[in-house]
Parts: structure tokens; sequence; C-alpha cells
């Protein structure tokens, strides 16, 4: 039987499709996160008087937001679990298919994350307006044709980044076990030691810089870089692990 | 044609040494089967054949590649073995699609068909297998894909008898309609024999035999007599096995290169020794066996 | 055609000596095509270089000649050769086997010489029913 040449591309997207119908059932969890954000969301981030006797109650996407991007933080995660991982070589692959067509797949979901977001503030608009009786809605920020393009670019790339960051621990954890527990320790531990060791402004700085620009171009471009590198990282390390079974 | 070949190959896991400058090489369209003790090297020697472990030194080609890593390897060549993970979120019947998805080869109508031969709904869940059923289905996954290279490392754990030798004959069926290259490794040499051409006996990590089925069946044979008469005569030979029979008799394990009409003029009695009990012989550390425990008591 | 695993004789040299018998008794005529390797394969359960080789043997002999692409067929004087061969080869030996095993058993010649003529009628007996 003569065996045959193989391009890497067809093989990227035969793995990805692999991969989606394999993990179909992320979206059930999806779904049943974003129903809890929506509760929280309903309760609302705030709300103040006016002197008219006219209640605002402010409410935001932002739960919806969290909720997703942690889905995406542990979709990440899971990807590289020994049991998927086993999975994708049993099919044809090497090393660089499989990170290619994971993070494919990962900005794909982050793709359908942005959309039910968008989809579940909607939901969430509806439900003010039929359950709480309210007279009106009104948007924080004008509803142009621009904002909303911009408000789910953002979205969707905060959901990737998210994912990114999520591989990028995988990854790092399949190099060395001891990564599983030292970055979670050291997560916890920044949010009790923080002030003594680590100064505020680091933090804050850091925080602002991925979560606070107020350029959007500058943004766009922030995080361009940032995820093309938490994704670079990871297809460089992990490029000669080897498959123990 | 050789489809892998191998150069001294090393493979060290922290301080110890599972493959020691291994070099064999397979050719193509034959079925080889690889034997030796547990830890010999022998699943070490596949996975890097099947490119999932990375050698620590030497030389590994197969289908003219380096196997670690390599696209071409991976999309020509299937590894089936225990550890061969399946998704659980998927029925059987869709693992065969996927199958069919990447391996270009893939034989859907026989992966079903054998499916249902052995009793396996298509709609179950891989890991809600029992474990003979989930070999069953390992193996019917390796013979569909119809890969150039096909390797098969214990392929029979858990599976009963008759699902054994009906394993066997689906392979050579499909051999036989579809050649390709076969590794299996078993430790039922007996078993798998005539489905063999050629057997390679892995020892320590190295190559202790790669021969023809038919030469090993005839590479070594049982010699019994008196035993002052007998050890003269083998003075100058390599024993690879040793036993007294009785008072006056002992029974001795040597390489077939005399006539066995010299022995019985002799006054010798010779017998052949099986394949497989070849491969124990040859890699017996204990020239007297099990006995040599109990000696002294 | 029950393959011995036993050890004692090669599978190939089994074989070979199954189609032998096959050409006497005239189930293969001359220049007719005998089993290829695959077919042996996939009837006795075994690989298909194995059987190749059995086919080789009588191809080196002479019993057996190759038609290119083709396969292998009966020669020209293939029985005669065959019965030549087992005459002074396998029956030969049978014989002294046999003869041996009788003077172990201190049996005479006569008793010998009438169980020979004893199993060669009722064999030749069941031969015609046969036939």
């Amino acid at each position: 039987m003569s065996s045959e040449t193989i391009k890497f591309w067809p093989i990227v997207f035969k793995q990805f499709l692999f991969k989606w119908n394999v993990n179909k059932d992320m979206f059930t969890t999806l779904a049943i996160l974003q129903v809890i954000a929506l509760f929280f969301s309903y309760s609302g981030s705030g709300s103040f008087h006016y002197m008219d006797g006219v209640e605002f109650n402010i409410h935001t996407s932002d739960i919806l937001i969290v909720f997703t991007m942690i889905w995406l933080l542990v979709i990440g995660v899971q990807i590289l679990r020994p049991m998927n991982a086993l999975t994708t070589y049993t099919m044809t692959a090497n090393r660089k298919v499989d990170h290619m067509s994971n993070i494919i797949w990962l900005i794909v979901m982050s793709g359908i994350g942005t959309v039910t977001v968008l989809l579940a503030s909607v939901l969430l608009q509806l439900i003010m307006n039929y359950i709480s009786g309210s007279i009106a809605i009104m948007p924080e920020v004008p509803l142009t044709f621009w904002s909303y393009i911009t408000g789910a670019v953002t979205t969707f790339i905060y959901l990737v980044f998210a994912g990114a960051v999520g591989y990028f621990f995988s990854v790092l954890s399949q190099w060395n076990q001891l990564v599983k527990i030292i970055i979670p320790f050291f997560l916890i531990g920044t949010l009790f030691i923080v002030p003594a060791i680590i100064p505020d402004d680091l933090l804050i700085s850091i925080f602002t810089f991925i979560f606070l620009e107020k350029v959007f171009m500058v943004f766009v471009l922030k995080m361009f870089v940032i995820i093309s590198l938490l994704f670079a990282a990871s297809m460089g390390i992990g490029n000669r692990l080897e498959v123990r079974k | 044609m050789e489809i892998i070949k191998s150069t001294d190959l090393v493979k060290r896991y922290g301080s110890r040494l599972a493959l020691d400058h291994l070099t064999a090489s397979i050719l193509s369209n034959s079925i080889t089967g690889i034997v030796g003790r547990n830890g010999a090297g022998k699943t070490t020697l596949l996975q890097i054949i099947a490119g999932f472990t990375q050698e620590t030194s030497g030389n590994i080609e197969v289908f003219s590649a380096r196997p670690f890593n390599s696209l071409h390897v991976s999309a020509n060549s299937i590894f089936i073995d225990d550890f061969l993970t399946f998704p659980n979120t998927l029925s059987l019947v869709d693992i065969l699609e996927e199958g069919e998805r990447f391996y270009p080869n893939w034989h859907m109508d026989l992966a079903k068909k054998l499916l249902a031969y052995f009793e396996l709904d298509e709609q179950t869940v891989h890991n809600y297998l029992s474990k003979g059923k989930k070999s069953t289905f390992n193996a019917i996954f390796g013979l569909a894909t119809r890969s150039a290279l096909t390797i098969f490392d214990e392929p029979t754990t858990g599976m009963d008898a008759s699902v054994r030798s009906d394993f066997y004959r689906a392979l050579l069926k499909d051999y036989l309609a579809h050649p390709r290259t076969v590794l299996v490794s078993s430790h039922h040499v007996d078993e798998i024999e005539e489905l063999l051409e050629y057997v390679l006996l892995i020892d320590q990590g190295k190559t202790k035999l790669h021969m023809d089925i038919d030469d090993l069946r005839e590479y070594l044979i049982g010699v019994s007599g008196r035993t002052e008469l007998l050890e003269q005569w083998v003075k100058d030979r390599d024993v690879f096995f040793r036993r007294r029979i009785g008072e006056t008799e002992t029974y001795l394990v040597i390489q077939n290169n005399v006539e066995t009409k010299d022995l019985e003029k002799l006054g010798f009695r010779v017998e052949s020794i099986s394949s497989s009990d070849a491969c124990v012989y040859v890699t017996n550390k204990h020239k007297g066996g099990i006995d040599d425990v109990f000696r002294d008591h | 055609m029950i393959l011995q695993t036993d050890g004692q004789t090669p599978i190939y040299m089994q074989i070979a000596h199954w189609l032998e018998t096959q050409i006497l008794t005239g189930v293969f005529k001359e220049h007719e095509k005998v089993y290829s390797q695959y077919q042996l394969a996939e009837m006795l359960n075994i690989n298909p270089a194995t059987a190749a080789k059995g086919l080789n043997v009588l191809g080196a002999e002479g019993i057996l000649y190759d038609k290119r692409g083709l396969g292998k067929f009966v020669s020209e004087d293939a029985k005669k050769h065959i019965k030549e061969k087992r005459k002074d080869g396998l029956l030969h030996d049978l014989v002294e086997q046999f003869v041996e095993e009788a003077l172990h058993l201190h049996i005479e010649m006569e008793e010998l010489t009438s169980l020979v003529q004893d199993v060669y009628q009722e064999k030749r007996e069941r031969e015609n029913g046969n036939n």
C-alpha cells in the first residue's frame, strides 16, 4: 500500500471538525452559565432614584461577559487534558496541527460566545421590559451601529483573550506539572498578600492596560499583540511534548 | 523496500535504559511479530515508530522520515493498544465516521459489519464498554483504517479465545485483500505464529533475533540422553537450557546446527523447539529455568 | 487439509507435500493452475509468504512452473516426478521407520507381510469404492 503525502491545512480543518464534534456538549454548559448570569443581571448593578418618583435601575451585561469569559478560560484549559490530548493523536495529527486546530476552535467558540452574549443581552432587555414593567430602556452609550460593532468586537476580543490565557496555562502545566499548583496559589495569594508584597500600582496598571483602554483601535491592536504572543508561546512550548501512553 | 529502519536506537527514561542501541529494519507489506519479555522494550520501540515518543539518540526512519511530530507518518500509520483513546462524548458509530474523515483508505462497510459481528452496539459510548469489548472495538478501528503501517500492541488483552481467533482471521483476510505493513506485539506467540512472516525478538532493549518464522522454528533443538555422554559432546557449544531428568539423563537446548541423524546415532533423542519456546530459551537469564530457584532444597 | 503445528515439519513443507498429493490424485492436472499463495493463505489461515515458500519449493523441483502474472501451473511430468521422489524419499523413510518399530516389537517377517497385505487390501477397496 503506497503512502501519500499530506498537506497541513486540510488536516487542521479535519481536526477542527473532530474537536467540534467531540466538544458539542460545551454549548450546554455555556447556556446554563448564561442563564445564571441573566439572573444576576436581572437584579441589576446599581440603581438610583430620581426625584420625580421615577426609579432608575442600571443593568449591564458585564456579568454575562464575565461568565462567558470564564467559560472560555475553562475550555481553554480543558483542551489539553490527557483524555482530550490522547484523543487528538488517535487521528492524524502532529503537534503543530494540534495547536493550530485548538486555537482555531477557541476562536470559533469565542465567536459563538460573542453572538450568544449579544443575544442574551437583548433577552435581558426583553425580560426587563415585560417582567419589571419598565417604561423605557435607555442605553448608557448612544446606540449607534458603530458602537454596537465596537461592543461586539470588544466582547469577542475579551473572550479570545480568556481562551488564550487558559490555553497557555494548559500548555505550561503539560510542560511542568507543578504549574497547575503554583499558578492558582499565586493568584489566590495575590488577592490577600498583594498590598504587602506587590505594589498596588502594578496590579492596577495591568488591569487598566487590558480592561480600561479608552481608544478602540489601540485596544484592538494591543490585544491582538498580547493574544498572538500567548498563542505563539503555547505553540512554541508545546511543540516537543510527548504523547505518553 | 524498508518501511522502518532503526540504527543504534537509544531511549532513556531518567536513569532507565529502555532501548539500548537497537538496530532493526522492517520490510513493507509483511506481518512481523514483535516478541520479548515484559520490560524488554517492545512498547517503547513501537511508540517511537508511531511517532508518539522521541528517541534519546540514534536513527529511526519510518517512510523515510523521522516519525516524531511527522504528519506524514501519523497520516499513514495507526497504533492500536490498550491506551487508544476515543472521546466518550461520541458513540461508536460517530467514532467510525471520524475515522473515515481522517483515513483515506478507510473501509466503513467492513467496520460496521465487524461491529455487528462482535455484537457491539453502534450507539454505545466507548467508555462504557467492558475491557474485552474495548479491545475488540480498537482492533476493528485499526483494521478499518487500512493504514500502510498498522501496529498492534497486545491487541487481544481481555478478549476471550473465540474473539481472539476471529480477530486474527479478520486481520489475515483484510491483509490478503489489502496488503500493508503490520507489526503485532503479543505475549502469545504460538497463537499468532501462522499469521507471521517474520519475528523480531527484543531483549533488554536490543535486537536479540530477527528472522523468518520458519527459521525461528528450526533455530533450536532439544536433545536428551545419558548425562555423561551428552555433557561430553556438548562441551564447546552454547547451551541455552539444561535440566536433569532422573538420575542418569539430561535434557539440553542447543542451536540446530547439527544433523539430527548424527545425534540419533549417538543414542540421543532429538525434538524440535517451537518458536515461542525458542524465544523464551534465547532470552533466559537462568540456564536452568525456574528450577534454579528450587535447587538445594 | 489440517496443518500440523507441532513443529515437526515446517508448514511450507506440509503445503508442498499436500499439493503433490493433490497432483498425484489428479485434482490438478498437467498445465492446470494450482492455488495461488493468497488462496492457500486464506484456506489454511497462514501468512501468504509461507504459502509462497511451499509453492516455490515445488517450483524449484520442477513440479510447478511459473506463468508470469498468471500464477503457478502443474508441469508436464509432474506426476511421474512426484512418484519417483516419494518412492525414493518418503516411502523409503516410512518403510525404515515401520521396520524399525517392528524390530523393536520383535515381530517376524511373515507377520509383517500379512499386516501390509491386509492394510493394502483395505485401502485399495476404499479407494475403488470412492472412484
